[in-house]
């Protein structure tokens, strides 16, 4: 295999199964949120905020795989 | 169809002047700090008693970062107060610094075959720059007001000294090994904050180029959109974990008070 072919199939690899976890994170959290912002609609305001800041901290896997695959594609 | 735009994850150098190289996000870092001092010159000259629209925008975002200060640091109202300006004026730097790619002109000035500015954001020396700012000066604190204290939170040796059976020895020295197992985790905050922000504005960066490479006219908007409201999400998420990481560092190390 030449070299460029095994770098793209390493992105492409890194960033899918690296996808898989934050997508079912962030689906959960947004479920619970919506559930709660539907039970309790008065503190939705501060729900939303706090709904913001889990995700992007569920999202930093995510966000790694997706830096090793840029790293992976421009640098190396 | 035309070569793609080259791509570069590392800024490239502009300036050298002996040694030192003053790469194009650092000259757009420069722009986004001359526009914040103009911005908020202009929003002190004009503060009135009844608000324009404007000003309740500046006050409601101050308010917000005040109260989150308020809940991470405990009702302790000296501290938010002291810490506020630090904490709106980073929120402004990443807000403004995110949103550099969408100023028309400015972005694609070319100097010598390459951009002469770029999105700060996308060059990770920025969003590490601030994180070790943020989390190693709250160590620094931290260390300065109770040594002992703060150094005893990830190095346990004194619950050696308290063994009394078995069961003690065996809880003192996983106790021992988590704590320094803490020390691994203060590098794992500023390695995940500073990742987070960068990755997602270079990746925002990349995908604009792809697709306006690719398509043309109306296409590229939602995209160009999306990327706007990540980078306001981000910007966010960045000022608010570091709120939090720092105010716990903080915190850990004082002696905990009586509530009476």
């Amino acid at each position: 295999m030449d070299p460029l072919s095994a770098k793209l199939i390493a992105a492409g690899i890194c960033m899918g199964l690296g996808a898989i976890g934050p997508g079912i994170g962030e689906g959960l959290i947004g479920a619970r949120a919506m559930e709660a912002m539907a039970r309790n609609p008065e503190v939705s305001d501060t729900l939303f905020t706090r709904m913001i800041v889990a995700m992007a901290i569920c999202e930093s896997t995510g966000i790694y795989s997706l830096v090793i695959s840029l790293i992976i594609l421009f640098v190396i | 169809m035309a070569e793609m735009p080259e791509i570069s994850l590392p800024a490239s150098p502009i300036l050298e002047y002996s040694g030192f190289h003053v790469t194009n996000s650092v000259l757009a870092t420069f722009l986004v700090s001359a526009f914040i001092i103009v911005l908020s010159i202009a929003v002190r000259g004009s503060i009135r008693l009844i608000p324009g629209r404007f000003q309740v925008m500046m006050e409601s975002m101050v308010d917000f970062f005040y109260d989150q200060l308020q809940s991470a640091w405990g009702s302790d109202d000296k501290r938010a107060k002291l810490l506020l300006p630090l904490i709106v004026a980073l929120f402004l730097l990443i807000f403004i610094a995110n949103q550099f790619s969408i100023i028309p002109l400015v972005a694609s000035l070319m100097n010598e075959g390459q951009t002469l500015f770029r999105t700060p954001t996308s060059d990770l020396s920025l969003p590490l720059t601030l994180a070790v700012v943020m989390v190693g000066g709250a160590h620094l604190v931290a260390f300065t007001r109770h040594p002992f204290r703060h150094l005893g939170n990830y190095f346990k040796f004194h619950l050696l000294l308290r063994i009394r059976s078995v069961k003690d020895a065996l809880n003192a020295f996983l106790e021992l090994f988590l704590g320094l197992l803490d020390i691994v985790g203060e590098f794992a905050k500023v390695i995940s904050i500073s990742c987070r922000l960068f990755g997602n504005i270079f990746a925002g960066e990349v995908m604009h180029v792809v697709i306006t490479w690719l398509t043309a006219y109306l296409l590229p908007m939602p995209f160009i959109f999306l990327s706007i409201f990540s980078g306001l999400v981000q910007a966010f998420v960045f000022t608010i974990l570091a709120i939090n990481f720092s105010a716990s560092i903080v915190k850990s190390s004082e002696p905990s008070r009586s509530y009476s």
